[in-house]
């Protein structure tokens, strides 16, 4: 089923460009900055804010650092904050809201007031406040944009659980005896990984984009060590000067997020009850959930 | 319908409640020692604990919890750790700014989104549609505020057609618009993205049903059956993502206002975190999370008005 997977996702032209982009510019963030012969940290005063030309191909910033040399380096916090922070959100919110759902009575009423009243906060301001809480930094900011996401992963794991728990298939294992953490391994969560693993790739795209805001406020990656959010930040403050400074770093930003966004809409047409055709397997939960969701049961 | 209203009203406070209570404990067992962080490091012990005593901080959090309820019910948001101002009248000044940005951005959205996902879905599989999907994936992929510095550097440092930052000095209308007019647009542009795309997966959802044939059957004009009978039913995933990215719009109205150097709430939160002006960052927590409710309240109600299916449930 995965290589069917693979063959479907491959086969869409859009999906197949946000591959190709995204490989790359993972790529690039790993090996880039061997592969740039510039120092993203050499200061050059006599050539500073210099435009881009064939030895600065992206020019250089206010201290005469290579600005591509920095764009490189700066995706790498990109990357590693909007994977890790889901991986977080992940591990922590998908087990609530299965076990919510599958329980049901008050466990599953506390969890669903809770998340609701989390989700009061937009993401981006809860993921500020966390992160003014706890303080900057790659680690700080990776745990506060999963904190920031867990309550959409519990609601997003408790939804199609609730249609699941009432299968003849669950039935029949909890008739057979199986334990609860049984059921739940081998009966539910393979039945939702796959929904689970489409939005949270659709979302490692806002989790890089919240990254980038929370750096732009002063809350991510602190300089001298780029990262895209602060290096537009230090652009905006010469935008008359040198407007590459941040146009560059901008730009990255944009294309890895619609790249993501691109894989994350060709793996959705996989999960999407009305696009069934052409997927490799029948959605009957998710058939089902996106019914419950359209009269407002979820 | 009213019963509908009533019960929507009711489970306001409870919520209201619940998320003061999450922003007091995040914001007070997180900020650590805010006495040292004003201070400095270099402050006395005694400076250090008669700062703490000011603000109440030597109290049992409890109590400081109790005591922060009972200011919140008298309209108190506390002061200022830094400039002592009360934070209700900065919040008074900044909110302006920023509603009427956040406001200015969903109406565009609105205005441009809507006919534009209509006329992606009529021409589906047309040039148009494949610009206008990509110019919608682009929208929603590019972060708002990178997106301010696009239109910044065009816009205002090149052509010069609008002012580079902040906001009217005069009390002139056309002043106040010609500089709000990109940071508008930075918003909008984003807000119209996310609807197109989205009005133009409603209509395509209606546009093969029954009661549309049944419209041009009976010698309906083409606009009358795409306006009246596709949209009217297309427009409640309209409503609801609407609803969504109005307060995603919301949460990045201060980036833009950053941005563009506008004296909204932005600044308040940039101050804060620069500053570690904790009571300031919670309160403007609070304006967001109340700004959310009342987006999802007229939401849910403005379901209620335009399908009667549900005001009759």
């Amino acid at each position: 089923m995965t290589r069917q997977w693979v063959r479907h996702l491959r086969g869409t032209p859009a999906t197949r460009w946000g591959i190709v982009i995204l490989v790359l510019m993972a790529l690039l963030a790993v090996i880039g900055p061997c592969v740039v012969p510039q120092n993203p940290y050499q200061q050059d005063i006599l050539h500073r804010l210099a435009s881009p030309s064939l030895q600065h191909i992206l020019g250089t910033d206010q201290y005469g650092r290579d600005v591509l040399a920095r764009v490189v380096l700066g995706t790498r916090p990109s990357l590693e904050i909007a994977l890790f922070s889901m991986l977080f959100s992940m591990a922590i919110g998908v087990p609530i809201g299965i076990l919510a759902a599958y329980r049901g009575g008050w466990v599953d009423t506390l969890v669903l007031r809770f998340v609701d009243v989390m989700m009061s906060f937009p993401t981006l301001v809860l993921g500020v406040a966390i992160a003014a809480v706890l303080g900057a930094g790659l680690d700080k900011v990776t745990l506060a944009i999963g904190i920031a996401f867990v309550p959409r992963f519990i609601r997003l794991a408790r939804a199609p659980v609730l249609v699941i728990r009432e299968s003849v298939y669950v039935e029949a294992a909890r008739a057979l005896g199986m334990s609860t953490f049984r059921v739940l391994w081998r009966h539910i969560l393979p039945n939702v990984v796959g929904e689970i693993l489409v939005v949270a790739t659709l979302w490692m795209a806002t989790a890089i984009r919240v990254e980038a805001s929370l750096a732009f406020l002063g809350l991510g990656v602190q300089p001298p060590y780029p990262s895209l959010g602060n290096m537009i930040r230090e652009g905006v403050d010469r935008l008359t000067l040198a407007p590459w400074l941040a146009l560059a770093p901008g730009i990255a930003i944009l294309l890895l997020v619609i790249a993501i966004n691109l894989i994350g809409d060709g793996m959705r047409d996989l999960f999407d009850p009305r696009t069934q055709s052409r997927r490799p397997f029948a959605p009957s939960v998710g058939k089902r959930v996106a019914g419950l969701r359209s009269r407002g049961r979820l | 319908m009213w019963k509908h209203l009533l019960r929507r009203l009711l489970l306001i406070p409870p919520t209201v409640l619940c998320v003061v209570t999450i922003v007091f404990f995040l914001i007070h067992m997180g900020v650590g020692n805010p006495a040292q962080a004003i201070l400095g490091t270099y402050a006395s012990a005694e400076s250090l604990e008669a700062f703490r005593a000011e603000l109440g901080l030597d109290k049992p959090l409890i109590v400081q919890y109790g005591e922060y309820l009972s200011h919140l019910a008298h309209g108190d948001l506390g002061r200022s750790l830094i400039t002592s101002h009360p934070v209700a009248e900065q919040l008074r000044s900044a909110l302006p700014y920023s509603l009427e940005l956040t406001i200015a951005g969903i109406l565009l959205g609105l205005v441009l989104g809507i006919p534009l996902g209509i006329l992606m879905s009529v021409r589906q599989n047309t040039w148009i549609d494949s610009v206008g999907r990509i110019m919608s994936l682009v929208g929603i992929s590019m972060p708002a505020f990178f997106l301010g510095v696009v239109l910044l550097i065009i816009f205002a440092v090149k052509l010069d057609w609008f002012p580079v930052g902040g906001v009217a000095s005069s009390e002139s209308i056309v002043d106040r618009i010609h500089h709000l007019v990109l940071p508008a647009v930075t918003l909008g542009l984003v807000m119209t993205s996310y609807i197109a795309r989205t009005t133009r997966s409603a209509v395509l959802n209606v546009l093969g049903e029954d009661y549309l044939r049944t419209a041009r059957a009976k010698g309906q004009i083409e606009r009358r059956v795409l306006l009246h009978h596709a949209l009217h039913n297309a427009l409640i995933p309209v409503i609801t993502v609407t609803g969504m990215y109005a307060t995603i719009l919301l949460a990045v109205s201060p980036l833009v206002e950053i941005v563009f150097g506008r004296p909204g709430l932005g600044r308040l939160i940039l101050g804060s975190i620069k500053q570690s002006d904790y009571i300031v960052l919670q309160s403007v927590m609070l304006v967001y999370a109340a700004m959310v409710i009342v987006v999802n309240l007229l939401v849910d109600l403005s379901y209620s008005l335009i399908d009667p299916r549900i005001r009759f449930q």
